[in-house]
């Protein structure tokens, strides 16, 4: 039985090119773990520096704001419910690399983040820049923990626009993907 | 005023605020759980030692491969303090070394120089 579920697992892991993936909740000690492995198999396939701190770097922001949502959580059996829906992965597709990210969202907070993902989606570098920039200075007056900054910032690293999708369940939770291709 | 230093670790830089040799280095990677956290006590020394300094010459030292945005949020903080003593009049020159094969560390500076007044002498960095 194990061994039909490697199978078919390799299998899976093979066809979408996953090289790293984990589910479960992000701490900051599995986040740098899988960080530093990520950065030793990057460099292994002789990627550039600068490209696999770009990789690294969407990495790290998915995962934090995973983890920043959750803390903007009141509720703890909340936090635990979308801490614990986590999954990352990494993956390499023709000649660039993937970095998705799923999490459980509150349905009243899609529209927002939609809009955000939307707004950015539809900025040129320049606009992004700029951007980031307003947002950097707001985040920092107001103390902010959303996801304006970390979304701006992948945006600016990536190779083209985000790939992204709500899905509603029953219990007034959807799962939030989010692809960013670099 | 006491120096402050702290180790590098793996998502936080090394951190030397020194008041004698009137030199702040911050050097590595940063992108802790909490960066806030991990940065006020150096803004706050920061703040402090500005407003003892007089005529001195502050060197300020940036080798960063890599910040999360929280934690340029954090350097931002850092770098506002150092300015507004720069607009005083206070002798600050800051040095940012860079990888040339990481444009990362290089993208930063040119992000931070566009806020600041303050001159940037952006080097290349030596192998560590």
């Amino acid at each position: 039985m194990m061994k039909n579920i490697l199978i078919e697992l390799e299998k899976k892991l093979k066809k979408y090119g996953i090289i790293i993936s984990f589910t479960g909740a992000f701490t900051q000690g599995i986040i740098e773990e899988m960080g530093d492995a990520l950065k030793t198999y990057l460099n292994e396939k002789k990627n550039t520096k600068g490209k696999v701190y770009k990789i690294f770097s969407i990495y790290i922001e998915l995962t934090q704001n995973v983890k920043n949502y959750v803390y903007s959580l009141d509720s703890e059996e909340e936090q635990e419910k979308i801490l614990t829906s986590g999954v990352v992965i990494i993956g390499e597709s023709g000649d660039e690399y993937f970095v998705s990210s799923g999490n459980l969202i509150r349905n009243e907070d899609i529209e927002p983040l939609e809009e955000m993902i939307n707004k950015i989606d539809n900025c040129d570098e320049k606009e992004l820049k700029k951007l980031y920039k307003k947002r950097l200075r707001q985040d920092i007056k107001k103390d902010a923990k959303g996801a304006g900054l970390g979304l701006v910032d992948m945006a600016r690293k990536a190779n083209r626009s985000f790939d992204y999708e709500f899905n509603k369940r029953e219990d007034g939770y959807s799962f939030f993907t989010l692809t960013v291709h670099v | 005023m006491e120096q402050l230093s702290r180790e590098a670790e793996k998502s936080t830089p090394k951190v030397i605020c020194d008041p004698k040799d009137n030199y702040i280095l911050i050097k590595g990677e940063s992108y802790p759980e909490n960066s806030f956290e991990f940065y006020e006590p150096i803004m706050d020394w920061v703040e402090e030692y500005m407003e003892q300094v007089n005529n001195e010459n502050v060197e300020v030292e940036l080798s960063l491969s890599y910040l999360n945005t929280s934690s340029t949020k954090s350097l931002m903080c850092i770098l506002d303090i150092l300015e507004e003593a720069y607009q005083e009049g206070k002798d600050i020159k800051v040095d940012w070394y860079y990888d040339e094969e990481n444009e990362l560390s290089y993208e930063m500076a040119q992000d931070f120089m566009d806020y600041l007044e303050i001159p940037f002498n952006l080097q290349v960095k030596e192998e560590d």
